[in-house]
């Protein structure tokens, strides 16, 4: 199947493929198109089973050829499709691979990184093969599924499936703009995250004012609930765990006690720490072609928006996008609250979500504030509601299409 | 049960000398208060009456099950154990005497010891509404009322004080034995308390492996007859009933000493509490081969057929009972013994036999009852062989002296003598003496030229022998670390251990010098190992993560 789109459409399709992301963005270039991927995965507990079909739809769309393979982030949410499809991604011809900066080899802060990562996330699954499923042990499994590193597709990925390291770049926010990247003629793309400090990216929690739900008693997606107090009422010190602070021996004053209860952060707590932090990773690309404004976000939270969003770049993107892919599926956490009222009204969402495995994703609230701005402009990829104008249905996919001149 | 202690002023908490109980609860960031076990409404009553819904009797049950651990271990040894991150607080030092015990640390079906945190951490969760047992659904389960909980975590603190190295993983056996000899002293301890012991004899027709061991005891030269009849769960093997029920886990040990033992097993199983389970199933095999040589006359005596399965005559389940109490307590002391004459670092389940026989050789050199007999038997039926061993015999089991007679010198034997714990310039004399003698004799030793590094040394007063003649002696642990890279262009060095455990006697002599010698081949068996495994886990305890942390090894406990 030669080039399915009309001349001069800009299409992105939008891979419906369970809990997870995969966007093709075709870009009109001299006679045809030039395509390209951000994103091929599904969250292990919430896929469709779909990869491959997914993959050799790629294959077929776009003549076997992709100027660019983009991977926000490592997730298998975002990248388990490129070991499902690593057949056809082999078999294709890819010029350039864009990851975050934290996926170099040779990056000593970054082999850091993964190192402490590895390490909890061994440990989550190790305290998780041990414990009872309860509705705690089963969300928390869910996470770690997703944080497993899939090596079979970051090594492809990090190979260019194997076609060699050159052409394979890695991003960060205010690297310098990538321009007629792969000779996509027009298209400039703006690198705004992943920060490339440290501090940024671990800040995983918007301030309150920039959250959707009001903050649980752990930052569990609402679906860890402490079981109630063990004790009577009457058993809790009135005191407050004052004798402690008298006690000659210092056993356990406030200096012990803040470091034990920092160290005694739950499963459910470590857990979404992890995931959140590798969300920070993600690659936020804004591609300009025209008069468009393609803002991907991956997952990043609100560590990167921070990085990013305040200042002139943050200005001049918010009133460029004409597409925002709304980041983290839908979550609570993910998207600040602020940038709602900045982003331009004319605007198209686009959401990869699915309610399973996390029922509570999307966030209604951050859902409805969105249809309100865009005038439900609001496309779902598992296509729930109605379509707005310039969107098309297929099989596994929605298609937007923009005219360009 | 009433469970008695020697006496030592308490505070409130209970905070004695070596344990501190705090029940501060950081899942809801509160505190419960600390009992006062002085007070003299509580010291009339000899203590709380168990209550489940009073948490000062929870802070009493820990603190007397944990000192009650402490002490068992202190006997054995002969010393006063000390915990791995003991110290006394200088001018602007913290000051690190106690293990802390956390008894509603969390809200978690778990429970762990945690060396940088000097505690032991107990949780509480609600029994699952599915699969409750015979728990409530809902109602609070506190893993701190578990004893066999409490002894295990307890152990894991105090193994860790005496060899600190067997946290980090250099093989596929240290956590393994970690738990396993946890699990062993636990389940001993069971067998130490005569009452429901008792019950359990009536009901097994004395036959205390019964049901648990027939299968793996059948047809065997001993007479140990094969159980008839549905196999039933030994109650005293069942460790931590309530919680395995709330939680459906535990099986691996169940199994493993449920099972006819298969030396395939030794092979293939490396998840730790799985692998422990092949030790603690030899070392209850074994105890339950004793017990059955020891008793079979008395079963003649009383004329009971080898099928006889109705009630036992009082007078006999009382003698049984003794019998099978006396041996708990000389298995338990056997087994931390021999902790003493493993080697620092790199262990292997099949060095922990050569520790068991060559301490059970001082302490009894007749045997007739056969215990090295039984021990060889068990692990060997596991296909748990030592390392450079050439046969399962007594003779070469043992640990032997160096191959040249070797003293130490003089000043150090002065030294060591004095060991005295809250005095640091003898402390840092004998590691000066020490370190020069080792580098001095490092062949002989076992250990090679490089870095050596004196890990601890204490001085032990035991009673051996039906005599009760005393030893004394002194043990050092000398290790050797070698950081490399376990891969050309890798970020990052992983140690590698090699060390040697020094048994001095009174007069100097090196009795045995228990090596791991940091040759090529260990080296290459430890990279291979540290190489094959995925790196999260190994960084479980050499990262920043987890450093000495048992919780996530944990299975429910």
């Amino acid at each position: 199947m030669a080039n399915p789109f009309p001349d001069k459409i800009l299409n992105v399709r939008m891979y419906h493929v369970g809990f997870g992301d995969c966007f093709l963005l075709s870009f009109p270039s001299g006679n045809g198109h030039r395509h390209v991927l951000v994103d091929c995965g599904a969250h292990p507990k919430g896929t469709l089973g779909n990869l491959t079909e997914v993959a050799e739809n790629i294959r077929d769309v776009t003549g076997n050829h992709l100027t660019a393979v983009v991977a926000t982030h490592r997730h298998q949410d975002h990248i388990w499709g490129f070991e499902r499809g690593i057949k056809t991604f082999e078999t294709m011809t890819i010029d350039e691979v864009w990851l975050p900066w934290v996926e170099e080899l040779g990056n000593p802060e970054a082999r850091a990184m993964w190192r402490n990562h590895d390490g909890a996330r061994a440990m989550l699954e190790a305290r998780l093969k041990v414990a009872a499923a309860g509705p705690v042990q089963k969300a928390v499994a869910a996470v770690i599924a997703n944080l497993k590193p899939n090596q079979v597709a970051l090594d492809g990925l990090r190979s260019r499936f194997g076609r060699g390291i050159e052409g394979v770049r890695y991003l960060y926010g205010g690297y310098p703009d990538l321009v007629a990247p792969g000779g996509i003629d027009g298209l400039v793309v703006k690198v705004l995250g992943p920060p490339k400090t440290e501090a940024f990216l671990k800040r995983m929690r918007p301030p309150r004012a920039e959250r959707w739900a009001p903050a649980a008693s752990v930052d569990g997606n609402g679906i860890h609930d402490l079981m109630d107090s063990p004790f009577d009422e009457r058993w809790l010190d009135p005191d407050k765990g004052k004798y402690w602070e008298a006690e000659p021996s210092r056993v356990f004053d406030q200096v012990e006690r803040d470091l034990f209860k920092e160290r005694m952060a739950d499963s459910m707590d470590l857990a979404f720490a992890l995931e959140d932090a590798v969300n920070n990773s993600s690659l936020v690309l804004m591609f300009l072609i025209g008069k468009y404004g393609l803002l991907m976000t991956g997952d990043a939270q609100w560590g990167s928006w921070d990085s990013w969003m305040t200042g002139d770049i943050g200005e001049e993107t918010f009133k460029r996008v004409t597409l925002f892919k709304l980041g983290h599926h839908g979550s609570h956490n993910a998207t600040p609250r602020s940038i709602i009222n900045r982003l331009p009204e004319n605007l198209t969402v686009l959401v990869p979500t699915h309610n399973t495995p996390f029922p509570t994703i999307p966030e209604p609230d951050l859902m409805a504030a969105l249809a309100t701005r865009s005038k439900d402009r609001v496309v779902r990829s598992d296509n729930t509601g109605k379509l707005p104008s310039g969107c098309t249905s297929g099989d596994f996919w929605i298609d937007f299409q923009m005219e360009t001149d | 049960m009433t469970i008695r202690l020697p006496y030592e002023p308490l505070q409130r908490g209970p905070v004695g000398r070596r344990l501190a109980v705090v029940d501060y609860d950081a899942a809801r960031d509160c505190f419960y208060p600390p009992v006062d076990l002085d007070d003299p409404l509580i010291l009339q009553e000899n203590g709380l009456e168990p209550r489940d819904s009073d948490p000062r009797f929870h802070q009493q049950m820990v603190y007397a099950v944990a000192s009650q651990t402490l002490h068992t271990f202190d006997r054995a040894l002969g010393r006063e154990v000390r915990f791995r991150f003991q110290r006394s607080g200088g001018s602007n030092k913290r000051n690190q005497q106690h293990l802390r015990i956390f008894p509603h640390g969390m809200n978690e079906a778990n429970a762990f010891y945690s060396r940088d945190l000097r505690a032991l951490v107990f949780g509480y969760f609600s029994a699952e509404a599915e699969d409750a047992g015979p728990n409530i659904p809902g109602q609070p389960v506190f893993t701190c009322l578990s004893h066999d909980i409490i002894v295990h975590e307890m152990c894991h603190a105090i193994i860790d004080g005496m060899r600190g190295h067997f946290l980090e993983k250099t093989n596929r056996d240290s956590l393994a034995f970690h738990e396993a000899l946890s699990d062993v002293i636990a389940l001993l301890q069971h067998f130490t308390f005569p009452e429901p012991l008792l019950e359990t004899i009536q009901r097994t027709g004395g036959r205390l492996h019964r049901s648990t061991l027939a299968p793996e005891l059948s047809s065997d030269e001993d007479g140990v007859e094969t159980g008839s009849g549905a196999i039933e769960a030994n109650p005293l093997v069942d460790l931590a009933l309530q919680f395995g029920e709330s939680l459906g886990t535990r099986k691996a040990l169940r199994s493993a000493i449920g099972v006819r033992p298969n030396k395939g097993d030794f092979e293939v199983v490396t998840e730790p509490h799985d692998r422990g389970a092949i030790l603690v199933a030899a070392i209850f095999d074994a105890y339950f081969r004793v017990y059955t040589r020891r008793t079979r006359d008395l079963f003649r005596l009383a004329d009971v057929a080898a099928d006889y399965a109705g009630e036992l005559h009082p007078d006999l389940a009382n003698r049984l009972c003794s019998e099978a109490t006396a041996l708990a307590s000389q298995f338990v002391q056997l087994c931390i013994r021999a902790v003493e004459f493993c080697p620092p670092v790199d262990l292997e389940f099949g060095d922990y036999l050569r520790a068991l026989i060559t301490v059970h050789c001082k302490l009894d050199v007749d045997d007739r009852d056969g215990f090295r007999d039984a021990l060889i038997r068990a692990f060997g039926r596991r296909g748990i062989f030592p390392p450079d061993v050439r046969s399962m015999t007594e003779s070469s089991l043992r640990w032997t002296p160096p191959a040249v007679r070797l003293y130490a010198p003089q000043a150090l034997v002065d030294a060591l003598r004095e060991v005295d714990r809250e005095d640091g310039s003898n402390q840092k004399k004998i590691a000066v003496l020490m370190h020069q003698f080792c580098e001095q004799n490092h062949d002989a030793l076992g250990l090679t030229e490089g870095t050596i590094a004196v890990r601890s040394f204490h001085h032990a007063v035991r009673l051996l022998g039906a005599e009760l003649e005393q030893a004394q002696e002194f043990v050092c642990e000398i290790t050797q670390t070698k950081e490399v890279l376990p891969f050309p262009g890798s970020p990052e060095k992983i140690p590698l251990r090699g060390g040697t455990t020094l048994v001095v006697r009174n007069d100097g002599r090196i009795r045995y010098a228990i090596a791991k010698t940091l040759d090529a081949k260990r080296e290459r068996a430890q990279l291979d190992y540290a190489t094959g495994h995925e790196v999260g886990s190994a960084d479980l305890y050499r990262g920043r993560v987890g450093v000495g942390e048992l919780r996530a090894l944990h299975r429910g406990y």
